[in-house]
């Protein structure tokens, strides 16, 4: 089973440089329209006000909190791009620009890792649909003109005495008790959930969205992206009414995006629904689709989900073309299972680590897997070898794997590791737990271990070589675990790769299923 | 149905006219047709009407090289639209197709709602950005005609000279904010 490293960009403080060349404007609903947008007295009326006409990279729009437009009577449509380094900015007040913030009355007792608070005494300065971080998290900068990386900031799900709940899970650096919570005013809302509107993405690149509440039914989304790269949706709600909508719909043409900290709630055809094109780079972090992730048709799509909740109806990836996908799911909770990945065409690839919430639960889907919800290669803790790691592989054969063409073997494992110029011998153990699941042993060729190091002189073309392991097993024969061992000298000081493939193609009535130790032995 | 029309009017605010959700019947489309938008602008002709005018973007606030470098990048995205949307003009069907592929679920009525959705949002694109553009480069002429004379002469901030400044109308002082 692969290691896999993700992309860590995406996560760190979304920290965007001051930009030179840019101009702050504000937006408040509840103002009459005719403002010219550059001070909170003469705010615009709306968003379109701010993304219709043309914008500068950089230039940024804030938006007061508390207020509602819900008579709309159009989309939000986009005229110019941000640049990949200085986006267009639409953001909701996190700087307390109209001085409608506020100090909690009470101290409260925070944990990282936790959606709960609790209050010193019962809370009655705070509500559900506030916004609130805890004091040393985030600043305030009086007379802001430039993006507030607040990263976080969180929602008010519930007040009940003395106990606050959150949405999403605090991950912020405070911990303990007498912590006192900045307040701020719900989320700048745009439109009802029964509005038809949306907010359309259409070749526009480089604009990020940060704190609104976007409402609507609409079964092109709430959100519709086309042909848009570098679009970011920041402590975003997006809500639906539950029929025939979508929260984003991400089609027709190549998409960029990063969904970081937000929610989309209520759609009915699916919280997000990507489809074609989803570019490298596309990341979901730290969020909650309520009504699933629904991949239909999914082609030519790279996407990462990271440390996030999906409910409903969980994840459904289909494939219907031969591009296929390439999904990773980091510490990714579903309603149901761990996942559902249709990877019978093309070259889809779905990869599941730390599944479901369970930590070490890993999961490969490939072209390979026997059907849907069965994984070709899974972790588990419930079988392992005394002595060697606290996990194995569980490797489930299917007819698709054989050892004609690299494409139908099976990918065990790979490890980098660092490796001097000494001999060492590496084994590996697998173990199959009955004899009669199988009618003849794989093969030097069908199973096996392998090094490819560094094989070259010094001074001389940088070149690897590749040795295989030339000893078998005999799962016929026997339940222990055994080893394949393969012995390697690099001629230079470097890394190493240690790789596992299975290429026999199932047997006819015979389950073929086999572990394989996680940690391999070097000697 | 009532198609609605998104006016931007030069100096003045978005207008909205009418309604134009179709309610979601069994059977019926499920693809709303959004509004068909337009640009209605009366376009100045003179330059202290284009003085005014340019101000409903904000580009009275922009230095001059940030306006022409906006002008670069809204010239080049234009000319993207534009190439792009030969697709909807010479072969629609290409269009309707791709929806048809992406959207398997949708009626012959949805397939052809969303075109005329995608279609007159392009449409809308390509003439925002005509019009914007325009706007741009006659505020960048009227500032070296002097018609017009920003308070800062670069993007540093430098300020300008009060001689400058003086020779001018106080109203066709740009205040550069940027």
């Amino acid at each position: 089973m692969t290691r896999y490293l993700f992309a860590a960009f995406a996560v760190l403080a979304f920290s965007l440089p001051t930009s030179a060349s840019a101009t702050a404007y504000y937006i408040d609903f509840s103002v009459a329209c005719g403002g010219v947008g550059t001070a909170t007295s003469t705010a615009f009326c709306s968003i379109d006000a701010f993304t219709e006409t043309a914008r500068s990279a950089g230039d940024i729009a804030f938006v007061r909190r508390g207020k509602s437009t819900t008579t709309v009577a159009s989309n939000i449509d986009f005229t110019s791009d941000g640049t990949i380094g200085n986006p267009i900015i639409v953001m909701a007040d996190y700087d307390n620009l109209w001085g409608d913030f506020a100090t909690s009355s009470e101290t409260y007792s925070v944990s990282v890792a936790t959606s709960t608070f609790y209050a010193s005494a019962s809370t009655t300065d705070i509500a559900a649909g506030d916004w609130i971080y805890v004091q040393g998290d985030c600043s305030e900068t009086y007379a802001a003109t430039a993006f507030n990386s607040c990263e976080f900031a969180y929602q008010v799900a519930s007040v009940s005495g003395s106990v606050l709940q959150l949405y999403i899970p605090y991950k912020g650096n405070q911990s303990g008790s007498g912590l006192t919570l900045r307040v701020m005013p719900d989320a700048p809302q745009w439109q009802n959930a029964s509005g038809a509107n949306q907010v359309a993405f259409n070749t526009d690149s480089h604009w990020l969205l940060k704190g609104l509440d976007i409402r609507g039914t609409n079964v092109n989304g709430q959100v519709r992206l086309i042909q848009s790269t570098g679009i970011v949706l920041y402590d975003m709600l997006m809500t639906g009414n539950g029929s025939s909508d979508v929260g984003i719909l991400a089609d027709t043409a190549g998409n960029v995006f990063i969904i970081k900290k937000s929610r989309i709630v209520n759609n009915s055809s699916g919280s997000l629904s990507p489809s074609t094109l989803i570019g490298p780079g596309s990341l979901i972090a730290d969020s909650i689709l309520y009504n699933g992730l629904v991949l239909s048709l999914a082609s030519s799509i790279n996407l990462q989900v990271i440390d996030s909740y999906i409910y409903s109806s969980g994840v459904a990836v289909t494939s219907t073309d031969y591009y296929g996908y390439t999904v990773s799911f980091r510490n990714v909770k579903v309603s149901s299972e761990a996942g559902n990945f249709t990877t019978n065409l093309g070259f889809a690839r779905a990869y599941v680590q730390d599944g479901n919430g369970t930590l070490g639960l890993s999961e490969y889907n490939s072209p390979l897997n026997s059907n849907d919800s069965v994984p070709i290669v899974s972790s588990t803790s419930s079988v392992v070898r005394t002595g060697g790691g606290p996990y194995s592989a569980i490797i489930v054969p299917s007819t698709r794997v054989s050892s004609n063409g690299l494409f139908g073997r099976i990918p065990l494992f790979e490890y980098p590791i660092y490796a001097d110029t000494s001999s060492k011998q590496y084994d590996v153990y697998l173990m199959s737990t009955s004899t009669s699941a199988w009618t003849a042993n794989p093969t030097a060729t069908e199973l096996w271990i392998e090094c490819e190091y560094w094989a070259h002189d010094t001074g001389a073309t940088s070149t690897r070589k590749i040795k295989k392991s030339t000893g078998t097993v005999s799962f016929t024969g026997s339940t222990d675990w055994q080893s394949l061992s393969v012995t390697c000298q690099p001629s230079q000081t470097g890394i190493m790769y240690l790789r596992g493939w299975y290429a026999k193609t199932k047997e006819s009535g015979k389950m073929n299923e086999f572990y394989v130790d996680t940690t391999p032995v070097i000697n | 149905m009532t198609p609605t029309q998104k006016i931007v009017a030069g100096g003045a605010a978005v207008v909205a006219l009418g309604a134009g959700a179709l309610a979601l019947r069994p059977n019926e489309p499920t693809i709303t047709l959004d509004n068909p938008q337009r640009i209605v602008w009366q376009k100045p002709t003179t330059d202290a009407e284009w003085a005014e005018d340019v101000k409903a973007e904000n580009f009275d606030l922009k230095s001059t090289e940030v306006l022409q470098e906006m002008a670069d990048a809204h010239t080049e995205k234009l000319a993207r639209l534009e190439d792009a949307f030969k697709k909807y003009e010479e072969c629609p069907e290409c269009i309707r197709y791709d929806l048809k592929e992406s959207h398997p679920d949708w009626t012959q009525t949805d397939i052809d709602n969303e075109f005329t959705n995608q279609y007159n949002q392009q449409l809308w694109s390509i003439e925002k950005l005509k019009q914007s553009i325009e706007r741009m480069n006659k505020e960048v002429e009227l500032r070296d005609k002097g018609f017009t004379v920003p308070d800062k002469t670069d993007r540093k901030g430098t300020p300008a000279k009060m001689s400058d400044l003086e020779k001018i109308d106080t109203k066709y002082v740009r205040k550069i904010n940027d």
